[in-house]
């Protein structure tokens, strides 16, 4: 059992899932990084053949405010559906220098994620904030998809936005605990 | 020689077009873009080419034939009125390829009345019956339209009239295909009940209800009633060509799942369709179905934007774009306009 903690919230992955945290790595702390401006997604994910890139947003603690309102809207340097798309590209990128450098095992294990065939899918997992309604979580999912898939295009990747519920009806075995008060 | 569906048209100087080239799916193809694009005078122009076909016997000349279906589907006060507006003289030219590559060019001028010039090998005559389902319903009105349309000269387009006759053909002998029973037994469901022609009228027939006038049932029944029919009496039936313009009007957004699986399963069927839209609905429903559920069927679905490009606005020059997943369309009006909303209503929702 491999337990990692991202947004205030405890992973719990069975030992058969090959799964890191990217920028807990150590190529990525120290080679990747020295590139300003580089951002990973959290997880990278390898289980039977099938590679997840997984980014955990939380936004149960979030104000009603300008900032908020910026990261659920698309179009703006700050919308969430961006921040996402451009470190999937991050990492992406990441992988492929590692796959390249001969001393680095840690995230290179994972270079099928490179090969055209490989199912590949990208996660947001977003736990929304409280003052959005049921519907309003909905248009919102559709709504930063939607943007998230264009922007992803160029990678032919499936494109999933999932609250909590979701992903454990679509990866049952990754149990997730709240750790925040 | 084996019939063809439509696999390309060319068009030139032709109504809005300037210089447009579209390649189409056997399976579905999905017309997408704002209004005055040309969606419609696209699918109009594939019909009146394939009804064309469909309808002419020995007794008429093709480029005759042609001249007066363009007129009577697109009704321009001349047949030189299709030609493209624009300064100097031109002639336009049309030219479709079939999938069994045979091909049909026709042309015509501005000063065009009565007949158009057409080149075409033998093999264009093997085109599969065409079906055209215009934006407003007919079969409320049945009765006596052909005759009136006929004698008259009424301001119908002459889709309306084809149309009706489609629907007034004599239920055909012998078993439905399973395909078309399943279809028949989904729509009779959705509706609760069956479909009736009595004297050139049609009925709405509920189970211990009794029979309802088909104008007294809501517009977007009406329409289902319609496919449904046309399923019932074999026009609709495999090898078909079906045109359906805008079919989300009148209809509550709750019927578009069984719309798109009625597409799904005609096209399984080995129909070709050609369906524009201006629906959220039927377009993410199309896109989900092409995106996670067409592993098995390997349907080729094809969505194909039409806009305006944005680079020569003087010259209102049509650009095509065709994906095979809704997401990979650059331009998408209908998508635009949902995140336009959303965007809008994020705004107004933290002003408060």
């Amino acid at each position: 059992m491999i337990n990692l903690i991202e947004s205030n919230m405890n992973f719990e992955f069975p030992e058969d899932i090959k799964v890191i945290k990217l920028d807990d790595t150590t190529f990525y702390r120290e080679h990747f990084m020295k590139l300003p401006s580089s951002k990973s997604i959290d997880f990278l994910i390898e289980d039977n053949n099938n590679f997840l890139l997984i980014e955990v947003k939380n936004f149960k603690l979030a104000l009603k405010n300008k900032d908020t309102k910026n990261r659920f809207q698309t179009g703006n340097k700050d919308s969430l559906s961006l921040e996402v798309a451009l470190k999937v590209r991050d990492s992406i990128s990441c992988i492929l220098g590692a796959t390249r450098t001969s001393q680095e095992s840690e995230i290179s294990s994972y270079k099928n994620i490179l090969k055209h065939n490989i199912n590949l899918k990208v996660i947001l997992l977003l736990i929304p904030p409280p003052f959005y309604t049921e519907r309003e979580n909905i248009a919102i999912k559709i709504a930063l998809q939607d943007d998230l898939k264009k922007k992803l295009k160029w990678l032919n990747a499936k494109i999933h936005i999932l609250d909590d519920n979701d992903f454990t009806k679509m990866k049952p075995d990754i149990k997730i605990t709240n750790t925040a008060i | 020689m084996t019939n063809g569906v439509i696999e390309k048209i060319e068009l030139e100087n032709f109504t809005i077009f300037n210089s447009t080239k579209v390649n189409f799916s056997k399976n579905i193809n999905v017309l997408c873009g704002m209004n005055g694009v040309g969606k419609t005078h696209l699918m109009k122009t594939l019909y009146s080419v394939c009804a064309t076909n469909n309808e002419l016997n020995n007794t008429k000349k093709h480029e005759e034939y042609l001249a007066q279906k363009l007129i009577g589907v697109f009704r321009p006060d001349q047949l030189g009125r299709l030609v493209k507006r624009k300064p100097g003289r031109h002639r336009a030219n049309v030219k479709i390829k079939l999938t069994n590559n045979s091909t049909l060019a026709f042309s015509f001028s501005t000063s065009s009345s009565k007949s158009v010039s057409t080149e075409h090998d033998e093999n264009f005559k093997h085109i599969n019956n065409a079906i055209f389902i215009p934006v407003k319903e007919i079969i409320s009105a049945t009765e006596n339209f052909s005759a009136l349309y006929e004698e008259y000269h009424i301001a119908f387009e002459e889709t309306y009239y084809d149309l009706n006759k489609q629907l007034l053909r004599p239920l055909k002998k012998g078993p439905s295909n399973s395909t078309q029973k399943k279809l028949l037994k989904t729509l009779e469901d959705v509706i609760d009940g069956k479909i009736v022609q009595e004297n050139g009228r049609f009925y709405f027939v509920k189970p211990k209800q009794g029979k309802l006038e088909m104008g007294l049932l809501a517009e977007g029944y009406r329409k289902i009633a319609t496919i449904f029919y046309l399923i019932a009496n074999g026009t609709l039936e495999k090898d078909s060509i079906l045109f359906w313009d805008e079919p989300e009007s009148n209809m509550n957004p709750k019927m578009i799942p069984i719309i798109t699986e009625l597409f799904i399963e005609l096209a399984k069927m080995g129909v070709q369709l050609f369906i524009s839209t201006h629906s959220y609905f039927l377009l993410k429903r199309l896109g989900m179905y092409a995106e996670y559920q067409n592993d098995k069927s390997k349907l080729d679905i094809r969505f194909i934007s039409m806009y305006k490009n944005p680079d020569a606005k003087d010259t209102d020059d049509i650009l095509i774009e065709s994906c095979s997943q809704v997401a990979d369309l650059n331009y998408n009006p209908i998508e635009d306009e949902f995140l336009k909303l959303y965007n809008e209503q994020q705004e107004l929702f933290f002003r408060d």
